[in-house]
């Protein structure tokens, strides 16, 4: 496939999933400022390396990656002045748009950076195990134990369709 | 049929509002990553076709040296010395204005004399005329951009130059440009004048043939790079990322930015995006002398 050709395809599929990217963003980064950076600095990064997708199946996974990818960089690299940051953040009154209660996401909280990436890829964008184990470039069976692992800890009672839902 | 809990999540993230101006946002990366790729072209040096790697680069350098080392040899005694007289005489600025995009680019005028105070009018416009070339590239795109935008885009193009190696054997000017258009990208381009023979030099001169100077290079700035992200977790470079391995650094070439400092070590600095996130910058690494002193040309490692 020439790089023209890809890169355009890349482009048309981030027109067509960045409500996707952003809510994957935003449910890391957890505000809105924040989530259109990390989306804005995804769809940067995706063109630029769009060389390096081999297969056309394989943008929306690479797509995916990137988002993840960058929005664990944020946290990662804010997380020194997140801490600091706070009580500027308690006078600051909150813009209307981003009044919204998300106790519940927050119980994601709990899991680790890569749990959470398997509970929204699989519950939420509803990828199949075998996509998921692609984004985040480990295997099959480690998707499976982590995605156990994370229903675990979000205290899921689990049920054998989880594992056999196709999606 | 999924668990109650995870379906109560799945609502607010199903709920999860997206702003208004995300498109136009994601529209802002992916134009800019576009501009990127075709400035690409202006980033090389424009005298130096790129080689690709670096043993190709010393190879072609030893096949030149054996086939004309005695006319080289001739050639270099008939060269009169510099002295350490070059400096920056005058500059021209040219400025161009569109209704929100603007370039401003300072070309400086540099002047070389040899010891006896006689100008070597050779050497210097050597100099100017390369980097004047270079400007003159920096213009074109940004003109480029001007008439591909039909002056409606946003940009603002800054080309400034300093002076940052004036020893008693290299005058070294360093070309910096930023690009603001969404997000801002700064990149430089470093020329050096050998003061003792005139000729304008490159990272290939100042090693050893065939010393593998790259990996060396490389393999320090990496260690530098892991030493500092593992004593400040906020440091971050794109080196050994096995998520997304065609992201990392790819390592030092012959045509990297580099000076020397006032202490006579070689620094390296980096284009902003070239190794690291956009929020560090344009990175320096100094190279400690006992790394490289066994593959240097040692003349040139002199302090001010």
């Amino acid at each position: 496939m020439s790089q023209n050709k890809i890169k355009q395809q890349v482009e048309d599929k981030i027109l067509e999933s960045y409500e996707s990217m952003y809510r994957i963003a935003f449910t890391y980064v957890k505000n809105a400022d924040d989530a259109m950076d990390v989306v804005q600095d995804s769809a940067y990064k995706a063109i630029k390396y769009a060389a390096s997708v081999k297969k056309e199946q394989y943008i929306e996974t690479w797509i995916y990656k990137i988002v993840i990818n960058c929005a664990i960089d944020f946290i990662k690299k804010n997380q020194k002045e997140i801490l600091t940051d706070i009580p500027e953040e308690l006078e600051r009154p909150a813009a209307p748009e981003n009044e919204q209660d998300f106790d519940t996401i927050g119980a994601l909280d709990i899991l680790n950076e890569k749990e959470r990436a398997i509970i929204i890829l699989r519950f939420f964008e509803e990828k199949k195990l075998e996509e998921i184990a692609r984004i985040l470039n480990i295997n099959l069976s480690t998707v499976k134990s982590m995605l156990y692992r994370s229903l675990k800890k979000l205290k899921v009672e689990l049920k054998k369709e989880v594992f056999n839902y196709e999606g | 049929m999924r668990d109650n809990r995870i379906n109560e999540i799945k609502q607010d993230y199903d709920a999860i509002a997206v702003p208004k101006n995300l498109e136009e946002r994601v529209k802002q990366g992916i134009s800019r990553a576009k501009e990127k790729a075709q400035k690409k072209f202006y980033q090389q040096p424009v005298f130096w076709a790129k080689f690709g790697s670096c043993a190709v680069a010393a190879m072609a350098a030893l096949t030149l040296i054996t086939n004309f080392n005695a006319p080289i040899a001739q050639a270099m005694e008939k060269i009169p010395f510099l002295g350490s007289i070059v400096r920056v005489v005058s500059y021209r600025t040219y400025e161009e204005n569109n209704d929100n995009m603007n370039a401003k680019i300072s070309v400086p005028e540099i002047e070389a004399k040899n010891t006896s105070g006689e100008k070597n009018s050779t050497a210097s416009k050597e100099l100017n005329d390369k980097i004047k070339q270079y400007t003159d590239k920096i213009m074109e795109q940004y003109r480029a951009d001007v008439k591909a935008t039909e002056g409606e885009g946003k940009e603002d193009v800054l080309t400034d130059y300093k002076v940052v190696t004036d020893n008693s054997r290299l005058f070294s000017i360093k070309i910096e440009t930023s690009i603001s258009a969404g997000s801002s990208d700064t990149f430089y381009k470093i020329y050096h004048l050998d003061k003792t023979t005139g000729k304008i030099i490159s990272l290939d001169d100042i090693f050893q043939k065939g010393s593998g100077y790259c990996n060396v290079i490389t393999k320090e700035i990496k260690r530098q790079m892991r030493e500092q992200m593992a004593e400040d977790n906020q440091k971050m470079y794109s080196i050994d990322d096995t998520d997304m391995p065609e992201n990392n650094w790819q390592g030092i070439t012959k045509d990297a930015n580099f000076y020397m400092n006032e202490q006579g070590s070689l620094t390296f600095l980096f284009d902003k995006y070239e190794a690291a996130p956009g929020y560090m910058g344009t990175p320096e690494f100094t190279i400690p002398q006992e790394t490289i002193q066994n593959i240097i040309n040692p003349e040139y490692f002199v302090g001010n």
